[in-house]
């Protein structure tokens, strides 16, 4: 009886000031939480294919980079315009590194990087160049496009949001 | 009949407030007011008349400085162009379009020095192309506006670079 009582409660709450006091709280919390903290977002998009589809859903957890900045091979998200509009990219090279494609392969410092990350073939070509202080350079895992097709390279540090939370 | 009262005061009180707000805006909201004006003319349906183009490049040519500087750092596109200049171009780029569509979100306004206004706003575009293409491009502007005989008007807009190869 008690279950059944407890349970009625649960699914047809009655309206009292407490119950009011606790759904206004829990909402607030959630608008915080999700508006804030940790938000929703669609990936749109192939260019970090096969890590992440297009279509598929994740949150941007900003509590990642509060007390420490991004390490290289971390998946981050940029603020592309305004605060709706991210890049899903991932950290290759940090400030004052020399970064490069040699036919396909990325190189920093002039060394090859070991990108276990990547799965489609890749051709690319690009002079060497340095990531200027307070930057980091970005790129997609979808290589196997040209290279004026795919959005990349060196963004400030702080239009870095956070980073997806799977 | 006190509630009553009371209830009329309340709507009168509302109606005055709306008027007031609506009637002598803010330069905040009269420089918004500049950008919905601008997305709605450069917006453009499958059955606009010629009439209708016509104002609406009218429209542009209004919210724009006689010389507005725009620069795109990753097109490599920097200079300073004519309203004139401008508006003509527009015409140019509408008439490739069946559909467009403009939308400014995320209005960021600040008046850094008195007759002047930096936005910072998020330009969505979207459209179909007279052959049919679907396109959509989302940039970050930050513009400078002007304050002209009452008007706030473009200046100077910059297209954000992101990311710099």
């Amino acid at each position: 009886m008690d279950l059944r009582n407890t349970l009625r409660q649960f699914l047809l709450p009655s309206f009292t000031p407490r119950f009011l006091l606790r759904l206004a709280l829990v909402a607030g919390v959630a608008y915080l939480f999700f508006g804030y903290l940790c938000i929703p977002l669609r990936i749109k998009g192939a260019s970090m294919e096969p890590t992440y589809h297009d279509g598929s859903w994740n949150f941007c957890w900003r509590g990642a980079y509060l007390f420490s900045e991004p390490r290289r091979s971390e998946v981050v998200l940029v603020r592309f315009a305004g605060s709706k509009v991210m890049l899903l990219k991932r950290v290759v090279a940090l400030a004052g590194e020399q970064i490069e494609f040699r036919s396909g392969k990325l190189c920093v410092n002039g060394k090859e990087l070991a990108e276990p990350y990547i799965k489609y073939p890749c051709t690319w070509n690009l002079p060497p160049r340095q990531v200027a202080p307070g930057q980091v350079y970005v790129i997609g895992d979808n290589r196997n496009m040209p290279i004026a097709e795919h959005d990349f390279g060196q963004t400030p540090i702080t239009r870095i949001e956070g980073k997806p939370l799977w | 009949m006190v509630a009553r009262k009371y209830l009329i005061s309340g709507v009168i009180a509302l109606v005055v407030i709306i008027a007031v707000v609506y009637l002598f805006p803010t330069d905040t909201r009269r420089v918004k007011r500049q950008f919905t004006t601008l997305a709605n003319a450069v917006s453009k349906t499958p059955a606009e008349s010629n009439l209708s183009m016509v104002s609406k490049l009218n429209q542009i040519k209004l919210a724009l400085a006689v010389t507005c500087r725009f620069s795109d750092p990753a097109h490599e596109v920097s200079g300073a162009y004519p309203r004139e200049e401008i508006v003509q171009r527009a015409a140019g780029a509408r008439a490739h379009f069946s559909k467009l569509g403009l939308k400014f979100a995320d209005l960021h306004v600040t008046f850094p020095q008195v007759g002047i206004a930096t936005v910072t706003t998020t330009a969505t575009v979207t459209g179909t192309a007279t052959e049919g293409d679907a396109f959509n491009e989302v940039h970050e502007l930050e513009c400078i506006l002007q304050k002209s005989e009452g008007n706030w008007l473009v200046t100077e807009v910059t297209v954000v670079e992101v990311l710099k190869k």
